[in-house]
């Protein structure tokens, strides 16, 4: 059968097709400009749902990246004080066998002792370490001083306005990590052990009073004292590292999914620019085409034959 | 038997036929381009013949009538599509106005600036004495609430835009209904209806434009007139020679948004909920369903973070100004805002800041985006921000760290609005709402493609049957041309035969 074909149809078809190739070459060119695989919201909702999940998650992870480092820094903190703690404890064991070495004198023992305060001193002073304002040794009463020095007593004491408040930071969903020691738990051995065998500035104490009054049996009791204390300090330090070392491995897991998660997000949101500019040649070719047929079509009818 | 003379009146008839027929590939010709006009052709007819001693001899042609090529199930089938096509078209268009406000590049939008909220909490919870870190929080939760604002307000523009178009759409209808029904009036006094062609295809072109700006059906009484209804039925807007004019009134009961009714005689008939096709309902759709949808969802989404953030901020302990403990602190607050939206904010600052306990009593969050603040006591002293969970402990993150889990936390998002969280986290939330307004976008744009593909197809076998082909119109111009020729020489025979006879008789 034959349709007849007046003069506006061919018009109106080839209009409305040149209008979607101009509409089409257009989407192209902003994919271009934008970068954007669907510049639009409606392009292709369902990717762009999947872009908005990824974002969310790489969100979450720089978060959690964020608090890593947050928590790498604390650790740090804690374990090069720590560390110096070790030391002084080191320390007064040494002075502790010096004292305890059957050819001292008087005098030894007054300079040993002298020696032995000092390092008291200085430990009290790593209990109060303070990091951007906070005392890290306080449990979570930060904006405390934790240890106060009692020289009045016999020996000298110390007390405690610190708690034993745990401060944690999330870095996944299912990992909390404690990010301090508090002071009663590293320096007493526990909350309310103030005092105690496992009090290392008690044991300190009590070794420069057995050195000043040459009492070597309870010079050799804070001595072995001060060996248990410092196997705990030990464990601590051991603790303190196994902490930043699981802290350092998760970060690094944390930022290589947050690598794949942008690359599979990019995969999806970004234009193939080749595959783009392919498709803005082949526009423009059917748009220059198109243009050319309407030029061409209902150019001629038969009254430009009828003489 | 045909005598010279009648033999004249043969030749002036076929004179008179290709010059009528002549006319009507003139008037073809003229309306080349004119839309919805239908191609007409002269129906040409023999003259009744006359007896003569028992023999019939033809008297010439005459032209009965003109006709036109018209389908009228066509016509009324693209009338259709075209309505259809336009209520796709204004949909797609009002929800690609309010994608900006949804869209999210990663450091703007919804989900970016939820997770900067959630993330400075995070960070707050790193070192939670930090007037710095709080004060961070605060602008934090300030810029996200500016965003769920934003975009809001960028739904609530295109709602006022909506109702605009309907209050001016009103009138437009009017003056077409109007000049059908005059149509109908001068096609139904002809004495035979069906040919009064121009007058019809007018009134076609007219109805056409009528359905592009509302939903309608169409049928034709005996007399061919129209009779247009609402496409629901729920009223007339053309019967005959009259004409039902719609009235939009602003009603203060829907925040003065236009309520549209048909007034008939002294009846007026409320079609507000009436009328689904065309760009009338397109615009109503738009104004009274689907971008309120949006906003409710916002409302939702915002509405659920403040409870959630408030019930842990309240059962915290944060600082004052002088360094004391204080418990009880709602985080966001609200103000100037509707009674029913108030009492939802109420239930927000509760002290214990429960959650409405049942469908019955359930939260009503619409339009608490526009009220809702950062508590102007937190904006005033950030460290009221409460990171501890007991007093006198300012070093004590865990509660701030719940509040920056509520990130990845579950059930935190009341969607049904039964009291009770149902959905999380938030971004899985805000992602599925972003989603919802592009796939109604894209849903709408396909449909109206699609519709645009149907009428297109439609108006091109419209156009096949009615519209004017030039270079058939050329031929009927030749033929109808040479048949006028023809019969001036037959007449010019004649009168040369009556001249000669003439003669003849003259000489005798």
């Amino acid at each position: 059968m034959t349709m007849r074909v007046p003069n506006l149809m061919n018009n109106a078809l080839s209009l409305l097709d040149l209008q979607r190739l101009k509409q089409q070459y257009s989407e192209t060119v902003q994919q271009l400009s934008t970068g954007q695989a669907n510049p639009n919201l409606g392009d292709n909702p369902a990717a762009e749902a999947r872009v908005e999940g990824y974002q969310a998650s790489i969100n979450v992870n720089t978060q959690y990246v964020a608090q890593a480092d947050t928590a790498n820094s604390a650790l740090q903190a804690s374990s090069t004080a720590l560390t110096s703690l070790g030391n002084d404890i080191t320390q007064l064991l040494q002075l502790g066998q010096e004292g305890l070495a059957a050819n001292t004198t008087p005098t030894t023992q007054a300079g040993i002792a002298s020696q032995v305060s000092a390092l008291r001193q200085d430990m009290i002073a790593l209990g109060n370490t303070q990091v951007q304002g906070q005392y890290i040794f306080a449990g979570t009463k930060t904006t405390t001083v934790p240890f106060v020095d009692n020289q009045a007593t016999t020996p000298p004491s110390t007390t405690y306005n610190g708690n034993s408040g745990i401060i944690n930071l999330t870095l996944s969903p299912s990992v909390n990590v404690a990010t301090n020691i508090p002071g009663d738990t590293l320096f007493y051995g526990g909350a309310g052990a103030q005092g105690t065998s496992t009090d290392v500035l008690a044991q300190a104490a009590a070794m420069a009073q057995a050195l000043t009054t040459n009492n070597t049996a309870n010079l050799q009791t804070a001595y072995n004292n001060l060996q248990t204390i410092s196997s705990r300090i030990n464990v601590s330090v051991a603790d303190l590292g196994e902490r930043q070392n699981g802290v350092t491995a998760l970060q690094d897991s944390l930022n290589a999914y947050t690598q794949n998660l942008t690359a599979q997000q990019s995969s999806i949101a970004s234009v193939d620019y080749a595959t783009a500019i392919t498709q803005l040649n082949a526009e423009g070719v059917a748009q220059q085409a198109t243009l050319g047929t309407i030029a061409k079509s209902g150019q001629k009818t038969l009254f430009d034959y009828i003489a | 038997m045909g005598n010279l003379s009648s033999s004249l009146g043969i030749g002036l008839s076929g004179l008179q036929a290709s010059q009528e027929a002549i006319s009507v590939v003139g008037h073809n010709i003229a309306n080349v381009n004119t839309p919805d006009f239908s191609q007409q052709s002269a129906v040409l007819t023999s003259a009744q013949a006359q007896n003569y001693s028992g023999i019939m001899f033809g008297t010439g042609v005459t032209v009965t009538s003109v006709q036109a090529l018209r389908d009228q199930f066509l016509n009324l089938q693209v009338t259709q599509s075209l309505c259809a096509q336009s209520s796709a078209q204004t949909t797609y268009q009002g929800i690609q106005a309010i994608t900006p406000a949804f869209t999210d590049d990663g450091t703007s939008g919804l989900n970016t600036q939820i997770s900067k909220f959630f993330s400075s909490l995070s960070t707050l919870a790193g070192n939670p004495t930090s007037a710095a870190l709080s004060e961070n929080v605060v602008g934090a939760a300030q810029a996200m609430l500016q965003q769920f604002q934003t975009s809001y307000q960028t739904v609530t523009g295109q709602i006022a835009s909506a109702n605009q178009q309907v209050g001016s759409l009103v009138p437009e209808i009017n003056t077409l209904t109007t000049q059908i029904s005059a149509l109908n009036t001068r096609i139904s006094q002809q004495l035979d209806p069906t040919t009064a062609n121009d007058a019809i295809d007018q009134r076609q072109e007219l109805t056409d434009k009528l359905a592009k700006l509302v939903g309608i059906q169409v049928s034709t009484d005996t007399h061919s007139n129209y009779q247009i209804t609402l496409d629901s039925g729920a009223a007339t807007l053309v019967s005959g020679g009259t004409a039902y004019p719609m009235v939009a009134t602003p009603n203060g009961a829907n925040g003065n948004n236009y309520s549209v009714a048909v007034v008939t005689g002294a009846t007026s008939t409320d079609v507000t909920d009436n009328i689904n096709g065309g760009q009338l309902g397109a615009e109503m759709n738009l104004r009274d369903n689907l971008l309120p949808a949006y906003q409710s969802q916002l409302d939702t989404i915002a509405g659920s973070l403040a409870n959630q953030v408030n019930k842990l901020n309240m059962a915290g302990f944060g600082t004052d100004a002088n360094g004391n403990s204080v418990t009880g602190t709602p985080f966001f607050t609200g103000s100037g805002i509707d009674a029913a939206a108030d009492a939802n904010f109420g239930y927000v600052n509760l002290p214990n800041n429960a959650l409405p306990a049942s469908a019955a009593n359930a939260p009503i969050y619409k339009g608490i985006i526009n009220s809702m603040v950062v508590n102007p006591s937190i904006v005033a002293t950030p460290t009221l921000i409460a990171s501890a969970s007991a007093a006198g402990v300012a070093g004590d993150n865990s509660n701030v760290l719940k509040m920056a889990n509520l990130q990845t936390a579950l059930a935190t998002v009341d969607t049904n609005d039964d009291g009770t969280g149902d959905s999380g986290p938030f971004s899985t939330v805000v992602s599925g709402l972003i989603n919802n307004v592009g796939t109604q976008s894209q849903k709408f744009n396909s449909i109206a493609t699609n519709q645009q593909n149907l009428t297109t197809a439609l108006q091109t076998q419209q156009t096949s049957v009615s519209g004017v082909d030039l270079d058939q119109q050329a031929a009927l111009l030749m033929q109808f041309q040479q048949a006028y020729q023809a019969s001036a020489h037959f007449i010019s025979t004649i009168s040369q035969l009556t001249q000669s006879l003439m003669t003849a008789v003259a000489a005798g």
